[in-house]
């Protein structure tokens, strides 16, 4: 009876953690799936599975933040290879890649959205090691080590794939003309006049 | 962690896009009610394998069954008339059996046919006793006048055949 009590209040606390931790789980969770909201949400669902039926278990080596996003890339990278073992699941990831296709917006959010999706491409452009430890750091506010504990790399290696993904990031983004009108681009244009 | 100009830059659109998937994010419930919908499709589907796959152990347990037993019948079958004809006593002279008697063989237990290969002068010593042998009963088939159906009269021979068959001679 005790037990299971205990269980039953394990359970609510882990409930109320991935409650807390929901959002930026999703996020992650997208950052995983290459931003395929449905295909995150699916994730999210097995890991929250996972987690409350013990096959994932907290043990409090890391924070409990750090431990979710590393199931949540595990299940992700699960999830993808089974997909990709599916005859016709491919036909299926493509039409859930997220299109370009953009609710009308008023003239400022349609430069910021058009801005985001070029972002978005210039992420997905970088190395998946690199992009991950940038989402990581700067999206979710890890530091270096606990990104290479999710990563499930050494913290040099993190720190690389960190070091490596802001500089081609950063040509990435310069790269593009939207991002050349920005203070980013004119910064670095030497025929601009400050 | 401080950053520079192009980290407050990176940070800032990535917080665009959070912003973005916080709107986008499904409800906690609606994610949690979906995987526990999941799990229990997942456990039915589990338990229904389970079932058809017992089910289908089952049939092909049987199935196994009923082949050695319609095998073991076969096998067993053509040994009766055999036997039958070995329990029963040989009336008069027994022949020389080309089949040794049941009894003389060893007792097998597993249904397995033994391919017995004869020599040459096996065989036809066996063929010469065959044709040696005789029936009992033969002498039964013999009658009188045997001698007189089976050969052909001639000339002459005519009333002294009446003449031993004339009743007088029996008298």
């Amino acid at each position: 009876m005790h037990t299971g009590e205990a269980s039953l209040m394990e359970t609510q606390e882990l409930i109320a953690q991935l409650e807390q931790h929901h959002a930026s789980s999703f996020g992650w969770a997208r950052a995983c799936c290459r931003r395929d909201a449905a295909e995150a949400e699916e994730v999210l669902q097995i890991v929250y599975l996972k987690v409350l039926e013990g096959k994932a278990r907290f043990k409090g080596t890391a924070s409990f933040k750090t431990w979710l996003f590393a199931v949540i890339r595990r299940t992700a990278l699960d999830q993808r290879r089974k997909s990709l073992l599916q005859l016709l699941t491919m036909q299926r990831v493509v039409a859930r890649r997220p299109n370009a296709v953009a609710p009308e917006r008023p003239d400022e959010s349609a430069y910021r959205a058009e801005i985001q999706d070029l972002f978005r491409t210039a992420l997905a452009r970088l190395p998946k090691r690199q992009s991950e430890a940038l989402q990581l750091v700067f999206y979710h506010d890890l530091n270096i080590q606990e990104a290479a504990v999710v990563m499930g790399v050494s913290l040099g290696s993190a720190r690389t794939h960190y070091e490596r993904g802001k500089k081609r990031l950063r040509k990435l983004l310069e790269e593009t003309e939207a991002f050349y009108e920005t203070d980013w681009g004119r910064k670095e244009n030497p025929a601009t006049v400050p | 962690m401080k950053l520079t100009g192009d980290e407050k830059r990176i940070r800032q659109l990535f917080l665009e896009m959070s912003l973005e998937d916080q709107r986008r994010a499904p409800e906690f419930t609606s994610v949690l009610e979906a995987a526990g919908l999941k799990a229990s499709r997942s456990r039915k589907g589990t338990r229904s394998f389970w079932l058809a796959a017992a089910f289908a152990t089952l049939c092909v347990a049987m199935l196994i069954a009923a082949i050695i037993g319609v095998r073991h019948q076969r096998l067993q079958s053509p040994a009766e008339p055999e036997e039958q004809s070995a329990a029963a006593p040989a009336p008069g002279a027994a022949p020389l059996s080309i089949v040794p008697p049941l009894a003389a063989q060893p007792v097998r237990n597993t249904p397995k046919r033994v391919r017995h290969r004869r020599s040459p002068n096996q065989l036809a010593l066996a063929m010469k006793s065959l044709f040696a042998w005789r029936s009992p009963t033969a002498s039964l088939l013999k009658s009188p006048g045997e001698d007189m159906l089976k050969s052909l009269p001639r000339l002459g021979e005519s009333l002294q055949t009446i003449k031993s068959l004339s009743p007088e001679r029996f008298n």
